[in-house]
């Protein structure tokens, strides 16, 4: 397309642990999403911090215009979008961190806009609980080769139903760290879900992921 | 929060007044402490063929801008993983007084930082120096002819199949191209498609070329340059501005001109927005503002795929002339192979147009003609089918448009924003741009329903598992996310 696209065709380094055991298939779900969950909130600690800022800004913004403002009005969401660009671009912080908030705060504003259901009374929660489902997308689920060339052999359809098979383990992960991060107002104690932090009984069966 | 401290750039880049001999760029690199000098030069004497007596002293200044901001975009790197750069740019002019405007110096620096993800400042001194040579000729009377549209000309399919479908649809209309040439064999390129076309259509065509050029590269972002299309979009408009005309016309199809990620791991200028819709938008109002009139850069393909704007072409069987264009990103040197990969998206999109045409397709690339690299030749065809097949799914038949396009937005938000802030400039109502984009987003799915599997073929590895991830166990994910 014009000007050239980049392609990411690669998991970056700690995205790799939970892509071959997905691969070996041995684990359980739960138990592949823990770890899928542990290496994102790593990555969530290092480089999230603006992204969950700008989500309470943005979340300002919206709530403010909840009451008074008709979002099926286009010309009024319109503006919104363009302030929200605006917030986004005064802010120092990662280019793809940022895009990815920007992403999300529009599917936001894009629910509000075709009067989709949502609990107008925690936006943050629901613009940071995007960013963590894009950023979980962006950085595994959608980088994963799209060839049948893949670890230990398992082919592509194979992988996609495991991780499919993760969802709703990870839904409960990307809610408990967005809800964690609003409720202490920084992303230093994230933490997994109740059910994922129980030891791993060794005489459970762990096959078939 | 921390904003864009205005006081700590990472680079600054001042620049010399640019005379016909160049102008030397300083570089002073805050962070490592680097500080190089560089030539940038600027072939401006096509220039000449204008109507105005006296060159336009705010054109001048235009080009010397679109210069600034080459030179600048190349000699600076952007992480995406990094916080954006800050660079602070210092460039004499003609019109400080306009330039200076606020208004106008934030609407540029949105622009840049909208195609490049550079937080630009600008600082406009007054230029002391006496102009470049073409600045200094009057012209007692114009001999150049009227022109009826002046377009960009790249050398690619898509100026090709554009310009061909209008000269043919409007037989007394004459066209003026404008293309940089900065490059050889883009340059050479762009005169023999001109010259093959201005034997079919006589005396209704003319060719500008305004080069940019560096005297040492080794300086120079190896990585494609975002601010290119601006560039392009600037000089292009300066020389309509020029001829006389206030549109500046872009042949460029919908899908490649919106160019959304194939995958949700494309992130931002992972994919370039040198002729996305908005960029269209923000080149004509800051180009309203600097010469103070109306004036607009129009793409009239935004809602025809590729195959759809070769139309002309395909019905006078005309793929002489689109075996001599090219679309590749990143062309071959290697004497032994065809210059084009085969394998690139914009290769891809070609290959895909050139079928669904049903045109033979003449061209040679490295796939399927050449010795293929070491490296996996599938990832753009296996992202581009991805995307198709998230368009796909997204598209289902149905009868509520709005269904239709909430969950075409809530994929690709950015959507939204186009029809938002360019419906009034394409002089539609927002329910039917709306409309136009579902339209050509599904007419390109179509296309590729009839030119995937030949296509395929080309991609069969002979050292592995051959099958391309096929769109229909993509599908397997897009059910899975659409489900929640």
């Amino acid at each position: 397309m014009p000007d050239g696209d980049r392609v990411h065709s690669h998991l970056r380094g700690f995205y790799k642990k939970p892509y071959k055991m997905l691969c070996e298939g041995v684990a359980r779900p739960e138990e592949c999403a823990r770890i899928v969950l542990d290496v994102l909130r790593s990555d969530l600690k290092q480089i999230a911090k603006v992204p969950f800022l700008l989500a309470r800004n943005i979340s300002d913004l919206l709530s403010q215009k909840i009451g008074p403002l008709e979002f099926s009005n286009d010309f009024a969401a319109a503006g919104i979008s363009r302030q929200i660009d605006e917030l986004i671009r005064q802010v120092d912080g990662p280019s793809r961190e940022k895009e990815l908030i920007s992403r999300a705060s529009k599917t936001v504003l894009n629910d509000l806009r075709h009067g989709r259901e949502m609990d107008a009374s925690n936006v943050q929660l629901a613009i940071f609980n995007r960013y963590i489902r894009d950023k979980y997308d962006a950085e595994f689920k959608e980088r994963i080769p799209l060839s049948n060339d893949h670890h230990h052999g398992v082919s592509h359809s194979e992988l996609m139903r495991r991780l499919e098979a993760l969802e709703p383990y990870l839904d409960l992960g990307f809610h408990k760290f967005a809800q964690t991060a609003i409720k202490d107002q920084n992303l230093d104690n994230l933490r997994l879900p109740r059910q994922f932090r129980r030891e791993i009984n060794l005489d459970e069966d762990l096959l078939a992921c | 929060m921390k904003s864009v401290n205005r006081q700590q750039f990472e680079y600054c880049l001042h620049f010399d007044p640019l005379q016909d001999n160049g102008s030397i760029v300083r570089r002073i690199d805050r962070a490592t402490g680097e500080d190089d000098r560089v030539r940038v030069n600027i072939d401006d004497h096509d220039f000449k063929h204008r109507i105005q007596q006296e060159f336009p002293s705010v054109i001048a200044d235009i080009i010397d801008l679109a210069v600034a901001i080459h030179a600048s975009d190349r000699l600076t790197i952007q992480d995406p993983q990094q916080p954006q750069i800050q660079l602070k740019v210092v460039l004499p002019v003609r019109h400080p007084e306009i330039l200076n405007k606020s208004t106008l110096n934030q609407q540029l620096c949105r622009l840049l930082y909208w195609a490049t993800g550079k937080q630009w400042v600008f600082e406009f001194e007054r230029r002391r120096q006496p102009g470049r040579s073409i600045e200094n000729q009057l012209l007692l009377c114009s001999s150049d002819p009227d022109v009826d549209e002046v377009s960009l000309w790249s050398g690619g399919l898509d100026a090709l199949a554009g310009l061909y479908g209008r000269l043919k649809n409007s037989p007394a209309k004459s066209f003026a191209l404008f293309g940089s040439g900065s490059n050889d064999n883009t340059r050479k390129r762009q005169q023999d498609v001109f010259y093959s076309l201005q034997y079919l259509f006589p005396n209704r065509l003319d060719l500008c070329r305004i080069p940019i050029r560096f005297d040492q590269s080794s300086h120079l972002e190896k990585s494609p340059s975002r601010a290119r299309g601006i560039v392009f979009m600037l000089l292009g408009s300066a020389y309509s501005y020029l001829r006389g005309l206030r549109v500046l016309h872009v042949y460029e199809n919908g899908i490649g001109a919106i160019n959304l990620p194939y995958r949700k791991s494309a992130v931002g200028l992972d994919h370039a927005r040198s002729v996305h819709p908005e960029t269209l938008l923000g080149v004509g109002l800051l180009m309203t503002e600097l010469i103070g009139e109306n004036f607009t850069v129009h793409n009239p393909f935004l809602f025809h795929t590729k195959a759809e704007m070769m139309k002309s072409l395909a019905e006078d069987a005309r793929i002489d002339l689109a075996s001599q264009t090219s679309s590749c990103d990143s062309p071959h040197r290697k004497s032994q192979q065809p210059p084009q990969c085969g394998y690139c998206s914009s290769c891809i999109l070609r290959k895909q147009a050139l079928a669904a045409s049903y045109l033979e397709d003449k061209t040679h690339y490295i796939v399927p003609h050449g010795n293929p690299p070491v490296k996996d030749t599938r990832l753009y065809f296996e992202s581009m089918l991805a995307q198709v097949a998230s368009l796909r799914e997204r598209l289902k038949p149905s009868d509520q448009e709005v269904d239709q396009w909430w969950a075409l937005s809530q994929r690709f938000p950015e959507l939204n924003d186009i029809v938002d802030r360019t419906h009034t400039e394409e002089n539609i109502t927002l329910p039917e741009m709306r409309h136009q984009l579902i339209r050509l987003f599904q007419a390109y799915v179509s296309e590729w329903d009839l030119v995937e599997p030949s296509l395929s073929e080309q991609f069969v590895r002979k050292d592995g598992p051959n099958d391309v991830v096929t769109h229909e166990s993509q599908l397997s994910i897009l059910k899975g996310l659409l489900c929640r």
